[in-house]
């Protein structure tokens, strides 16, 4: 007789966001027994890495987690941070399924963090890749021919499983081939959030990101009109990096189709904005009282007047007849006093 | 706490750089170190508090503590 052949354990690579649904995923498959090895997503639009980034002192730390190593260190699997902000900006600038409410092309990002996770499988030799995706949840990407246009689009057909919604879906490659017990994964469906809380009491899964998207710049309405705001002025293909991270802080001013001021809100943007100062305008009342500013563009003489009345405007003198405001470049130096803006010209430029 | 034995084998300074840079560049660096040896990580992103002790528990390193001074955060890892 000869010895049992035991066939070694599944091993799927996940896509873990730190949110409920991922965790759950994620901890269902652990419990089925599968190896997991997580894969989380720098791609530069993170409003807690900006947070981080900001380093106020006053943050409460745990609004820098990063919630994707929590669920890693609560369920007891790796999960690897990918910094792919250079090669994601690309599918920002223009992806081919178009942008949700805002500026969120979500079906893309999938796209882009699947054809990731389907390499990191097959250089792991791993069976699986896997999402916390839910039937229906979201408008965009969580609808049925979305979640097959994904499937498809990154080659992952019969080796792409989606846990919480599995019995509505196709079964993959090892629920064929009876590797994974198809019976023990789950059909949720929905936006109704009570059956995952539900789960993840069951779980024990405890600590989770907020859902919804709550932490992508993308989908934030203010963002997305600076955003869109940038791209009228200089288009997609001009846009860098350090534009859309400067979007991120800050009160934004157009002052012309070329030209733009960005104000520091309070000593965390305006340390965060003096680091981007080699090369641009820089505008500060006099003696420092008060925010900091950066002028983007070739400003001409009245432009600067203008920009100089808006920082005085957040400026401590704001209640003076005249502020004085140093503009400054490298070499280049210039006092103006100037009025403080009014509330109806900063109204009327404000992004 | 880190104890007095726990003398670092390599120094890594994260200094100046945010999530998620100080992670990825533990990770780099303890993938060329042997087990057992420790990795003294300098930081000023408060974010690492939380997330080298949780990143360490996923991938079954021993995270043996912090000391801080001022701003500057000096975390001890124990590659496994």
């Amino acid at each position: 007789m000869g010895a049992m052949v035991t066939s070694p354990p599944l091993k799927a690579i996940g896509l873990i966001s730190g949110g409920l649904d991922s965790a759950l995923a994620a901890g269902l498959l652990k419990e089925m027994g599968v190896e997991l090895h997580g894969l989380n997503f720098s791609t530069g639009f993170c409003k807690v890495d900006h947070r981080r980034a900001i380093n106020d002192p006053r943050e409460d730390p745990e609004r820098l987690r990063n919630p994707a190593l929590r669920v890693g260190a609560m369920l007891g699997f790796p999960v690897e941070i990918l910094d792919v902000a250079a090669a994601y900006l690309e599918v920002v600038r223009n992806p081919r399924y178009g942008y949700g409410a805002n500026v969120n092309p979500c079906i893309d990002c999938r796209i882009f963090m699947l054809h990731k996770a389907r390499e990191v499988m097959e250089a792991e030799g791993a069976d699986l890749v896997f999402t916390g995706e839910v039937l229906g949840q979201r408008p965009m990407s969580q609808y049925r021919k979305a979640l097959d246009t994904v499937e498809r689009d990154t080659g992952l057909e019969g080796r792409l499983l989606r846990p919480l919604s599995a019995r509505f879906l196709e079964p993959t490659l090892p629920e064929r081939d009876g590797r994974l017990d198809r019976r023990r994964l789950l059909s949720i469906q929905g936006k109704s959030r009570r059956p995952q809380i539900a789960l993840a009491r069951q779980l024990g899964i405890n600590e989770y990101e907020q859902p919804s998207g709550g932490c992508c710049f993308l989908a934030d309405p203010n963002y997305a009109r600076r955003f869109r705001d940038l791209v009228n002025s200089a288009g997609t293909v001009a846009i860098t990096s350090e534009d859309t991270t400067l979007l991120k802080v800050g009160r934004h001013f157009r002052v012309s189709p070329t030209v733009k001021l960005v104000t520091g809100r309070n000593e965390g943007e305006s340390g965060y904005l003096e680091r981007f100062a080699r090369g641009r305008w820089t505008l500060t009342p006099v003696g420092r009282a008060g925010t900091f500013a950066l002028g983007l563009g070739e400003p001409d003489q009245a432009q600067f007047q203008v920009m100089a009345g808006i920082v005085a405007r957040y400026s401590r003198h704001r209640d003076r007849d005249l502020v004085d405001v140093q503009i400054a470049r490298g070499d280049t130096l210039q006092i103006l006093s100037v009025t403080p803006a009014s509330d109806e010209l900063v109204d009327s430029l404000l992004v | 706490m880190p104890s007095p034995e726990h003398r670092p084998d390599r120094t890594l300074d994260t200094l100046g750089t945010y999530c998620p840079i100080p992670v990825l560049r533990t990770a780099r660096m303890l993938a060329q170190m042997n087990g057992g040896q420790i990795l003294e990580l300098l930081s000023d992103d408060r974010g690492v508090l939380a997330d080298i002790p949780d990143w360490c528990r996923g991938h079954g390193h021993e995270y043996l503590g912090c000391r801080e001074e001022a701003r500057l955060y000096r975390l001890y890892i124990r590659k496994v």
